[in-house]
């Protein structure tokens, strides 16, 4: 950044001192604030409100933009984008139809946040929060009502159809009744503001809400790259809120909980949340859990654990409900857990949100709130909804045939919505037709009239249309809001700014208007006053799914780091006899070529091409078993699985590797230095990560198992390694580069030096690789330790049959005589080598197996009872 | 005249391996109501399951939960009971009002509106519209429309096995004009619905020894299923069409809901890797 004026009002409402254009004046000068195609064209400024000056809450963010320019801009963005790759801030595209899990899904991506955050006023927000708050409180209500009394549909006050038709509406959660003052119990509001400011509702989210995980990633980003303006403004914080979640959980637990334990339920890593899912979780403080870590015993829910059951008390579903019960809801779901219905309505457990909260969702009960609201509550609706028509009512679908091209066509159960004014008449005259024939399945919705907000392009600033998602717990007696909100920019603005295709986020400040900000402290615990508090059991959150990814979250990160030493190895030996293939020692080339494609178990290297494109392409092509690039991506997979196990540093280490990898992929024409310079990336990745299991994670079971993978991985590596190269002994040149390299790729050559003087011979450097256990890479060494991880399971009988099986390794190791392996027979080949090694691999995938069986529980698959008709057997 | 029935409902699996744990939801406890009563009734699952219970459904169904824990080849689930079924009484002038009065609105009744509505085996086609409006002329008795309604799939329909699959629909059903009990039930009730009536589908058993000089019914050696339309003053009317017959004391109903999946008889999640099942139902109504 070069020199720049301090910060203030002053050069937004008056000239330009900084010689160059403010990106301030050029925002608010912009044309296109008036869309046409709404019926009123003008759009709410969020900067500057209706009469174009400045808001107050946005004056020190104006003056911030113009102070950093547009170069600073830019900056700023990267440095989002590099701060949520650190943190692993990932959004997963949903392929096929919204609402159902089973769709394929894409990948994740990275999220995608705008630097400059959605400024709210103290008094807007007050208001704000008033309605939002009165609007949980009443769809608690018609919730209560709908699967209660069913009062409001007696009275006339809530159309059958809405609620009998709706898919969410789901039988068997009658019964259920949740602990404490409320059966709604995470409600979020998605809202946008008319063309005078008026906050209206756009639909309300009360199946599983999500977004609250991002508002906070969104908010630590935006609070690093922003850090001084964030301490001006002092937005108001988000902590609380998820402190307030965890009291208000621990309070909805069956009453004979004492110390109620709660989870987090994920349909898994491909969900389309994923990251929110964990990162609640980890905000909670609560172990994050799948379908297949849970089961109903004995009516209750039990998470499995080292062979253990820890009863549950709590479960945050973010299942949909729907899918959460194969016996009682959806046949074959295989995201939920048999019998958890059941053990909701004798209330053994409590799931929130409760079964059957979906129905809610119904943009349907919009245009009957108002009337719900002064019946239910005496009260006037205090957040209206954007204006909404009900097919199933005569006189609204007239309305909404009438003025069919304003409306977007929403479903009342699940679907796509569909927009009339993009339609030709043919097409109209079919929906017309639809709305006609299922009418109780419609409605018809005003076009948005979403605010504008300014948001950082590659050329300055430009205008995104903004909507928020708002969340209120329940508590107490009453709702809690987050003082703050997942801001969105409109995805149809995108497409057109050329940012792809998933909405962008945007950080929302709440100003707190007071002096002192006593609300911060809000529901916030600090010391604990109580009886000395007794600790989870290490293993209580260990299930078999877990240690298994911790397992290969272990295997992967080592086959990552001993396949791209040895690649390395191999680039360096080509480099070196790229111009003198007549040496005596160039035939090591060949025999390290061919030990990487053997111990990675790749396609060949391709005769008469370059070897390092085949180098290149190992280190990038994830779809090929056995690259470099297919382990990280395994890694990632098992790091996104375990997420609320890892360090939060994991993201950053992993995405500088990405960076590295990407750069690589990047390159058109690398000579071998970016090359280089990513094989030494991955690797430094790969250090980062053993240095931080080494150093920043607790010695829990999911550890030793992630320990016992690296060690299985290594012992099985260095093996492969030695049985690809020096089976077959070579001319003494060849043989003695050959070492060199092996002991390069096993991360020894310094060791073997110093110890053996610099003289190469095979008995020694097997000697080392092989059978000292003092060397952190030999063979000897993993089998210890793989052993000693197995001992310190809390499960341990010390004669587990993977146990015996190191043991049995120990001995043959033991029994072995580095002279006698170095012989060669008449045929060149080192027969007591060949069958030291076979019967070591033999014997180290065999004690994979044997872990992998006694640890890592796979249920029988899943099958229905059998179908019985009437009059028989179908 | 009050009927008393002992009734004995045997359903039998047998499999190719062991399945480790089994799941269970049981529809065959016999609902009171007027007209009906369940004497006693015992539910009894082999081998012994670790957890059973039993609960109300929604529609105030009796349902039993049962979780066998110890690893089994063979699962027996066998129900008893002791019922007393008396003939329905329905009042002559709300059987014989047109049957346009007895649709419910969301102003008048607004509940029923559940039965009126599609549901996941009961979904609506213009075909079946069509086919009922046959029966349903406009002004016609409620009765009189029922029995001609149920007259004509007994005799334009094939009782036979294996004409539908699970993935048919009502429409399939009046394509192939075949069809077994529950095909014949959630027809009627389609076409109930499609007239904007509340249809039901009906779950139970049928006097299995037809009394001196009737024909044994079909569909009396097993679970049953027949229809029933709300009429005016909220009363039902239960056909089986299945027997070209109005449901009486020969009906023992056990539970009611939109389509057979609200009140399936045994329907469960087991965890096996057996590959083959063999499954027996043996049902017997005897009269006491």
């Amino acid at each position: 950044m070069g020199a720049v004026n301090a910060p203030g009002v002053g050069s937004l409402t008056g000239s330009v001192s900084t010689g160059r254009a403010s990106l301030v004046e050029a925002y608010l000068a912009r044309s296109g604030m008036f869309t046409p195609g709404v019926g009123d064209p003008r759009r709410y400024d969020e900067m500057t409100g209706t009469d174009g000056g400045l808001l107050p809450g946005w004056t020190d963010l104006a003056a911030e933009l113009d102070s950093i320019g547009g170069p600073g801009l830019t900056g700023l963005t990267g440095r989002v984008d590099r701060l949520l790759e650190d943190d692993g801030v990932t959004y997963t595209p949903v392929a096929g139809v919204a609402g159902d899990p089973d769709a394929p899904t894409a990948e994740p991506e990275r999220w995608r946040l705008d630097p400059l955050p959605l400024v709210v006023e103290d008094a807007e927000w007050t208001r704000l929060e008033a309605g939002l708050i009165q609007r949980s409180t009443l769809l608690d209500a018609v919730l209560t009502d709908v699967y209660g009394p069913a009062k409001l549909i007696d009275n006339g006050l809530l159309p059958p159809e809405l609620i009998y038709q709706h898919p969410d509406y789901l039988r068997p959660a009658h019964g259920i009744t949740i602990p404490g003052a409320h059966q709604l119990f995470f409600h979020a509001v998605d809202i946008c503001r008319s063309a005078n400011g008026e906050f209206q509702a756009l639909g309300d989210r009360t199946q599983a809400p999500s977004g609250a995980g991002y508002a906070m990633a969104d908010r630590r980003v935006v609070s690093r790259v922003l850090p001084d303006l964030f301490r001006r403004s002092a937005p108001r914080g988000l902590g609380a809120y998820f402190h307030t979640m965890r009291s208000a959980l621990a309070s909805v637990a069956p009453n004979e909980a004492e110390d109620p334990r709660v989870v987090v339920l994920t349909p898994g890593t491909h969900s389309e949340t994923a990251f929110d899912q964990a990162m609640l979780a980890s905000l909670l403080g609560v172990p994050l859990v799948e379908s297949a870590d849970l089961t109903i015993r004995r009516g209750r829910l039990w998470m499995r654990s080292m062979g253990r059951f820890e009863p549950v008390d709590v479960v945050v579903r973010r299942v949909d409900a729907f899918w959460s019960d194969p016996l009682d809801l959806k046949p074959g779901s295989r995201l939920g857990v048999v019998g958890l219905a059941e053990a909701c309505r004798r209330g053994t457990v409590t799931v929130v949100n409760t079964l059957g909260s979906g129905v809610l969702e119904s943009p349907g009960l919009a245009p009957f709130l108002p009337r719900l609201a002064r019946a239910v509550l005496g009260e006037t609706l205090k957040l209206p909804s954007v204006q909404t028509f009900w097919c199933g009512d005569d006189t609204q679908r007239s309305h909404v045939l009438a003025k069919l091209e304003q409306m977007v066509i929403r479903p009342t159960g699940r679907g796509k919505s569909v927009f009339p004014a993009t339609m030709s008449r043919a097409e109209q005259e079919n929906w017309r037709l639809r709305l006609e024939a299922e009418p109780t399945r419609w409605v018809g919705q005003q076009l948005a009239p979403f605010s504008e907000a300014p948001m950082a392009a590659s050329d300055g600033l430009i205008a995104g249309q903004v909507s928020m998602r708002l969340f209120t717990v329940s508590h107490g007696s009453g709702y809690v809001a987050m003082p703050g909100s997942l801001g969105r920019v409109q995805d149809g603005q995108l497409s057109t700014a050329g940012r792809g295709r998933s909405s962008v986020a945007k950080d929302v400040w709440v100003r707190s208007g007071r002096a002192e900000v006593p609300d911060r402290r809000e529901g916030r615990v600090w010391l604990y006053e109580g009886p000395l508090v007794q600790p989870d059991r290490p293993d209580s959150t260990s299930s078999p799914r877990v240690l298994e990814d911790m397992f290969w979250l272990g295997r992967y990160a080592e086959r990552t780091e001993d396949l791209t030493r040895l690649l390395i190895v191999a680039r360096e030996r080509v480099d070196d006899f790229r111009f003198r293939p007549e040496h005596l020692g160039a035939g090591c080339v060949p025999v390290m070529l061919r030990a990487v494609t053997e111990v990675s178990g790749t396609r060949g290297f391709y005769a008469g091409s370059e070897p390092l494109l085949r180098v290149r392409d190992l280190m990038l092509d994830a779809t090929e078993v056995g690259t470099v690039a297919q382990s990280l991506y395994r890694l990632r997979e098992a790091a996104r699985s375990v997420r609320d196990q890892l360090s939060g540093d994991t993201w950053m280490v992993l995405g500088a590797t990405d960076r590295a990898v990407a750069e690589l992929s990047d390159t058109v024409g690398d000579g071998g230095m970016v090359l280089s310079s990513t094989q030494a990336a991955v690797l430094a990745g790969m250090l980062a990560l053993s240095g931080l299991a080494s150093e920043n994670m607790v010695r829990d079971p999911g550890w030793y198992f992630m320990d016992i993978g690296r060690r299985l991985e290594r012992a099985q590596q260095v093996t492969a390694l030695l049985r690809s190269t020096l089976i077959h002994s070579h001319s003494s040149a060849v043989d003695s580069l050959v070492i060199e390299s092996v002991l390069a790729a096993s991360e020894s050559g310094v060791t073997y030096r110093r110890r053996y003087r610099a003289r190469i011979q095979v008995a020694t450097m097997l000697e080392l690789l092989l059978l000292d256990s003092g060397n952190p890479r030999s063979l000897a060494y993993q089998v210890a330790t793989a052993r000693a991880d197995l001992r310190a399971l809390p499960d341990s009988s010390g004669t587990s049959r993977p146990q015996r099986r190191l043991e049995d390794v120990e001995g043959i190791l033991r029994r072995a005589r580095p002279e006698d392996l170095e012989r060669i027979d008449e045929s060149g080949e080192r027969t007591e080598l060949r069958e030291l090694l076979d019967g070591l691999n033999e014997s180290l995938r065999g004690i994979a197996d044997a872990i992998a069986a006694q640890h890592f529980w796979h249920p029988s698959p899943m099958q229905p009872l059998g179908v019985v008709s009437y009059d028989g057997v179908a | 005249m009050v009927r008393r029935y002992r009734i004995e409902h045997v359903t039998a699996y047998k499999y190719s391996d062991q399945v480790s744990t089994s799941f269970g939801r049981g529809y065959l406890h016999p609902r009171e109501f007027p007209g009906q009563r369940c004497l006693t009734h015992s539910l009894t699952v082999e081998p012994a399951p670790s957890d059973m219970a039993e609960d109300s459904d929604v529609y105030g169904n009796v349902n039993s939960y049962f979780h066998v824990t110890d690893s089994h080849t063979e699962l027996r689930v066998i129900s008893r009971s002791e019922v007393e079924v008396a003939p329905a009484e329905l009042d002559p002038a709300v059987l014989t009002a047109p049957w346009e009065t007895a649709r419910p609105s969301g102003s008048r009744d607004p509940r029923s509106i559940e039965f009126t509505l599609a549901s996941p085996l009961v979904r609506m086609f213009p075909e079946i519209e069509e086919y009922a409006k046959v029966s349903f002329t406009p002004g016609r008795p409620m009765i009189d429309a029922v029995n001609d309604l149920t007259h004509r799939i007994f005799t334009g329909f094939k009782y036979q096995h294996g004409a539908t699959s699970v993935n048919s629909t009502v429409v399939d059903v009046l394509e192939a004009k075949a069809g077994v009990c529950q095909d014949f039930a959630h027809l009627a009730v389609a076409c109930l619905r499609s007239l904007g009536l509340a249809g039901r589908y009906v779950s139970g058993y049928l006097a299995t020894r037809p009394p001196p000089g009737k024909p044994r019914m079909i569909g009396a050696d097993a679970s049953h299923a027949w229809a029933a339309v709300r009429l005016a003053d909220s009363t039902w009317l239960n056909f089986d069409p299945t027997n070209d017959t109005l449901a009486d004391e020969r009906f023992t109903t056990v539970a009611w809901g939109r389509d057979y999946d609200d009140v399936a008889p045994l329907r469960g999640v087991i965890y096996t890797d057996a590959k083959k099942r063999e499954m027996d139902v043996s049902v017997d109504v005897a009269p006491l």
